[in-house]
């Protein structure tokens, strides 16, 4: 479990700080999105999970053990697939061979399994692979490890609509009760169907923590509505297709949740997002 | 089986991990090996591109050397003018070698996957240090070699003279015993060299091999200046050199000479190592001002 308390972190002493007193539980068994707009610290917040940055505030701990001691023990249980990364001039199954050492869970069957999905094969330089390419070798790597925390730094950038399927499709089967995912992106729609709970950044503090069965519990997505359906929205856009709104939802009547229209209501509305969920500023 | 549950070798590797004894998270030989092993087959195009570079370079320099040499009665490597060329070249390759961990850290890309491979800080240092002093001298020299026998090949074939290849490597190591520096001094030196590009490494990230150099030529500046500054007042001179050679001054020889220098240079380099795993220690992916 991933235990994050009172981050403060900024990275100029002038400027407006990134985090301030950030405070976040990582449990095991959920796939989390981490939402915010562009700059707003997503990257440097799992930068931090995996202790590659660390807080001038506050306290990141894995199991008990803080993440910026960087202990190999701390390490392979961690894995992270970043936004930009380059893979060495080597064969699949060589870059298999040579890393999968370090992570003591790696499944190989599994990662066959997943270039299966993502309909990859063995090629023999990984480094004149495509980026998309890449990503799928790498997200396919960090699945097999297995390692209780995987972090996912915009995943589908570079990927096509055919592979983002495949990955939705692939994190769904590499997901278990012991692993916990976390995947920071700004295109919300990519994450459809596939999270369990959302945490949206907004202002150097986390807006919404929330999984999304309380999120559709206290609120009604509607689409394609009439002028007269959305009387009462707290949120509501005009499309080709008519209206698409968020209303309360005191009867607790499920709706597939709408996490574009979600978060642009809780960009809008800070305030009204934290009193709905009872979220104390975290 | 549900998308959910965990898969049969995934459990019992999860089992395994439950029950295996706990590695040090300092340095543990096995994860080190993985580590080497690792790195290893990531570079082996690129230490290939390089052995081969090195070895048709040196290949022309010594068959260009042979001109000076009509009769060919000693090979192009013992000559003087070869040997000072392979020297240089040694220490200019060693220093860019061990700069080059600015390249494994430089870019945040490449940062990233340094940092997050499960070894410690100490493996990873130790591996780049190794690697330096043990792999890239090892490929320097087996170039040399080839570039001695090819050399000597060319030079028969197209000049016609007799093939005198020499001992292998001849006359390499008696070069430093035959000058005023003994081959300690050269182990020494050339771990210094090491160990100060490696720290340069650590501190600039880019260009790192033309800042150590500039930073060493200031520093080396600075220690004139504060001598020849001394120079001028006798009574700190005195004390000073006192300080530093004490009553060796009197009976003062070259030996004596070589193992101050040596003495100097090993607080030096442990200095200076020390000073380079701490950076790698506190390393983080974005250098903020706190």
């Amino acid at each position: 479990m991933l235990q994050i308390e009172n981050l403060e972190f900024s990275y100029h002493k002038k400027k407006a700080p990134i985090f301030n007193g950030i405070s976040l539980t990582i449990q095991p068994g959920s796939v989390y999105g981490l939402l915010g707009k562009n700059g707003i610290g997503k990257s440097t917040l799992l930068y931090m999970m995996c202790g590659l940055m660390f807080p001038h505030k506050g306290r990141i701990t894995l199991d008990g053990v803080e993440v910026r001691h960087r202990r190999p023990e701390t390490l392979e249980k961690i894995f992270l697939v970043p936004e930009e990364f380059d893979l060495p001039p080597i064969s699949v199954d060589a870059y298999v061979r040579r890393n999968s050492v370090f992570y003591p869970r790696f499944d190989r069957e599994q990662f066959d399994r997943y270039l299966a999905d993502f309909e990859l094969e063995n090629v023999k330089n990984l480094s004149k692979t495509s980026m998309g390419q890449k990503k799928k070798y790498l997200v396919s790597f960090a699945l097999a490890t297995n390692t209780p925390l995987l972090l996912m730094d915009e995943p589908t950038n570079g990927m096509d609509i055919p592979s983002k399927s495949q990955f939705r499709k692939v994190i769904a089967s590499g997901m278990n009760e012991q692993k916990s995912i976390v995947i920071s992106t700004h295109q919300v729609r990519d994450l459809e169907n596939m999270i369990d709970r959302i945490d949206i950044l907004e202002g150097g503090r986390l807006l919404l923590d929330s999984d999304t069965a309380d999120i559709t519990s206290h609120l009604r997505f509607i689409k394609g509505a009439g002028e007269a359906d959305i009387e009462g929205a707290l949120y509501s856009v005009s499309t080709i297709a008519g209206y698409s709104a968020i209303l309360p939802n005191p009867t607790g009547e499920e709706t597939p949740l709408d996490i574009e229209m979600l978060f642009n209501y809780a960009i809008e509305k800070p305030a009204e997002i934290e009193r709905i969920f009872a979220n104390p500023v975290k | 089986m549900n998308e959910y549950d965990i898969t049969p070798n995934a459990q019992e590797a999860a089992a395994s991990v439950a029950t295996r004894p706990t590695a040090s998270n300092f340095f543990s030989l096995k994860r080190f090996g993985r580590y080497c092993s690792k790195q290893i087959h990531e570079w082996k195009r690129g230490l290939l591109l390089q052995f081969f570079s090195l070895a048709g370079i040196y290949t022309l320099l010594m068959f260009l050397f042979h001109s000076t040499d009509e009769e060919g009665l000693i090979p192009s490597i013992a000559s003087t003018g070869i040997q000072i060329i392979i020297w240089l070249g040694f220490f200019v390759y060693i220093a860019k070698s061990a700069s080059s961990l600015a390249d494994q850290i430089g870019r945040r890309s490449k940062r990233v996957l340094y940092l997050v491979v499960p070894a410690s800080t100490a493996e990873k240092y130790i591996a780049h240090l190794l690697w330096t002093i043990v792999l890239y001298p090892i490929l320097f020299f087996a170039a040399i070699l080839v570039a001695q026998y090819v050399s000597e090949t060319a030079s028969s074939m197209i000049r016609g003279e007799a093939f005198n290849p020499g001992t292998p490597l001849q006359g390499l190591l008696t070069f430093w015993n035959n000058n005023m520096y003994s081959t300690s001094f050269l182990v020494n030196y050339t771990i210094n060299i090491i160990v100060t590009f490696t720290l340069g490494a650590t501190l600039w990230q880019k260009n790192s091999f033309l800042k150590t150099i500039a930073a060493c030529f200031l520093l080396g500046i600075i220690v004139i200046i504060f001598y020849t500054t001394l120079l001028g007042k006798e009574e700190l001179e005195s004390m000073f050199t006192y300080l530093v050679v004490g009553n060796y001054f009197d009976s003062f020889n070259n030996n004596d000479f070589v193992w101050i220098l040596n003495g100097i240079s090993a607080v030096e380099y442990l200095l200076f190592g020390y000073i380079g795993y701490m950076r790698m220690k506190e390393l983080e992916i974005n250098e903020t001002k706190r």
